[in-house]
């Protein structure tokens, strides 16, 4: 049996991966993965309480987190390609034309 | 609450009218795209988003008395929510009419522009009215995901494809810790609703644990991110400068609205217990950004990038006010701090609503108005114009009569009731500052010569109603606030 601890321990590895792969690369894609990874590391942690608690409300936020993150998937994507339709360049540093 | 499976869908009426006209909106962009375009389908969906608008602020409206709750606790719909729905419809309204003028370049998608606008908006009035963590984050989305699409709405435009894709990046950054955040207040607490939070957290032995502090500050980073608080800003310069300026103008006045809004609620009902941990965050935060935001809007050249600057340091005022709310309080309603936020968003409302509409109609399609060095000579050529901005400038640097420098004076009133004098002082010094980049605009507007001739500007109505309103309501709520605050002080009464 899993304990509680262990649960909120991994999904505080793959929180933080998520951050540290957000913050050090520089491909969107691969950004938008770690973000991806975080909301995933939150609803593990959503998870392992609801079955720790027995409650149910949590596992239902989880599947909303679902709904919105293939939402914010559709979206980003979408955002994505209309960047490299412009600039041929998935690569953030490259997008910089607004800076001061 | 009941057990039973009754929902009153009466006190959700404003939203469902906007959904319908989303609807509509979506469905006449689908009829003009096969039909021949021009402007008939930008006019067509701003008349239809505006009556919309219109018809669900009455609605609002005459919700006003109105205190109560559904979806099982779900949603509240009490004044402070009402007060707000009003706040982000101003906001749409505005947003909408500024937007005529440049719906030319919409070309085939105007109805997908102007639905996204008003999704947007029930987002935030699901967000401001919502009780529950989880409605909270599904509002936030909601709007969220609406505005990372009409920031990048010129498609053709490199600079508004960064503007979405910087905007949005950091966004979902930001909504994973909110909704980490959540799950630990759920693990420490076991509830997600506001009341059973604050009841759960009030009752915890031996202080709060380290599982609840932890789920506070994740919250709180998430909802800093959306209200531009340092050091959590860095996308709003080059969201604001890249999205088209109506949309600049929305997500400065109703974004920030909203989210400072459900701060609000959350901190004042969910997260009161964690008062004595919050409030000096948002001391600390409010004095980052306050300097942050001043600091950088001087060594702008472009007037919308210094009024993005702008924006995070009046976000900075703002969290003056949160920081001297009073949590022992025995009645919201006498807690200034709380009145003086209420009364700072709607005023901020009006003169960003102004000075974007002003630089909106100061631009034509060949020259779009930006740079300080095109704004020279505008106060001959343009004298209305000239005059209008000039008020709002002299609003947003806070010199009275104006309602900018009410605002100010009750946030920082309310710091020195609370003990908060270096807050205050430091406050003040930064809104100094501020007179400097502000005034810039107007020396420039109305003592230096412009190069080139500027051109003649063809009338245009919507903008020209929207700076014309924001004008007479920065003066006139600078002159006789009582009638904003009365309001704003029943919106409060209910937020504890």
């Amino acid at each position: 049996m899993i304990s509680l601890h262990q649960l909120l321990l991994l999904s505080a590895v793959l929180f933080v991966i998520g951050i540290a792969g957000f913050i050090t690369r520089r491909n969107i894609i691969i950004m938008f993965m770690s973000v991806e990874l975080m909301l995933n590391a939150a609803n593990l942690a959503l998870i392992s309480f609801a079955n720790h608690s027995g409650s149910m409300d949590a596992q239902l936020i989880a599947l909303f987190v679902m709904a919105l993150a293939a939402a914010e998937v559709a979206v980003g994507l979408a955002i994505i390609i209309t960047v490299f339709r412009n600039k041929q360049t998935v690569n953030v540093d490259e997008l910089n034309i607004l800076k001061w | 609450m009941s057990n039973s499976f009754e929902i009153n869908w009466n006190l959700l009426l404003p939203e469902i009218v906007l959904v319908t006209a989303a609807l509509f909106l979506l469905l006449l962009g689908v009829i003009y795209r096969v039909r021949a375009g021009g402007t008939g389908p930008a006019l067509a969906g701003a008349v239809l988003s505006l009556a919309g608008l219109v018809v669900c602020a009455f609605m609002t409206l005459a919700q006003w008395d109105t205190v109560s709750g559904t979806f099982h606790g779900m949603l509240r719909i009490d004044p402070f929510a009402t007060y707000f729905n009003l706040l982000f419809l101003a906001g749409a309204a505005a947003g909408v009419l500024l937007s005529v003028r440049e719906a030319g370049s919409l070309r085939g998608v105007a109805g997908e522009y102007y639905a996204l606008l008003v999704i947007a908006t029930f987002g935030m009035m699901v967000m401001v009215s919502a009780a529950d963590l989880l409605v909270v984050f599904i509002g936030l989305e909601t709007m969220s995901l609406a505005v990372y699409i009409l920031v990048g709405s010129r498609r053709e435009k490199a600079e508004s494809n960064e503007a979405a894709l910087k905007y949005f990046l950091i966004g979902a950054f930001a909504s994973g810790f909110l909704i980490y955040g959540i799950a630990f207040l759920f693990g420490a607490t076991g509830t997600t609703q506001f009341r059973g939070l604050a009841e759960r957290l009030a009752t915890t032995d031996g202080g709060p644990s380290g599982l609840q502090l932890l789920g506070l500050g994740l919250v709180l980073i998430g909802f800093l991110f959306k209200v531009a608080a340092v050091p959590f800003h860095m996308w709003v310069p080059d969201a604001y400068e890249g999205a088209p300026t109506p949309i600049t103008a929305y997500m400065a006045v109703a974004v920030k609205a909203a989210g400072f809004a459900v701060l609000l609620r959350l901190l004042n009902v969910g997260l009161l217990p964690l008062a004595s941990y919050w409030l000096p965050v948002m001391w600390t935060l409010a004095v980052a950004t306050m300097l942050v935001g001043n600091l950088g809007a001087i060594f702008q050249s472009s007037i919308k990038r210094m009024l993005a600057y702008s924006s995070i340091a009046h976000a900075g005022y703002l969290l003056v006010a949160l920081a001297s709310i009073n949590p022992l309080a025995a009645n919201p309603a006498d807690d200034r701090a709380l009145l003086a936020v209420l009364y700072y968003l709607a005023i901020y409302t009006l003169m960003n609503v102004g000075a974007f509409g002003v630089l909106i109609y100061m631009g034509t399609a060949g020259r779009p108005m930006d740079t300080l060095e095109q704004v020279r000579g505008a106060g001959f050529r343009y004298p209305l114009l000239a005059a209008a901005m000039a008020v709002f400038m002299f609003s947003l640097s806070g010199i009275p009569p104006t309602g900018g420098f009410l605002a100010k004076f009750y946030v920082f009133s309310a710091a020195i009731d609370r003990g908060l004098i270096s807050l205050a002082i430091i406050g003040v010094l930064n809104s100094a500052v501020s007179v400097y980049y502000y005034l810039r605009v107007v020396v420039q507007m109305y003592m230096r010569e412009s190069e080139e001739p500027l051109p003649a500007l063809s009338f245009s109505l919507p903008v020209a109603l929207a700076i014309l309103l924001s004008a007479w309501g920065v003066l006139q709520l600078g002159i006789l606030p009582s009638c904003l605050l009365d309001a704003a002080g029943r919106a409060v009464q209910f937020l504890r």
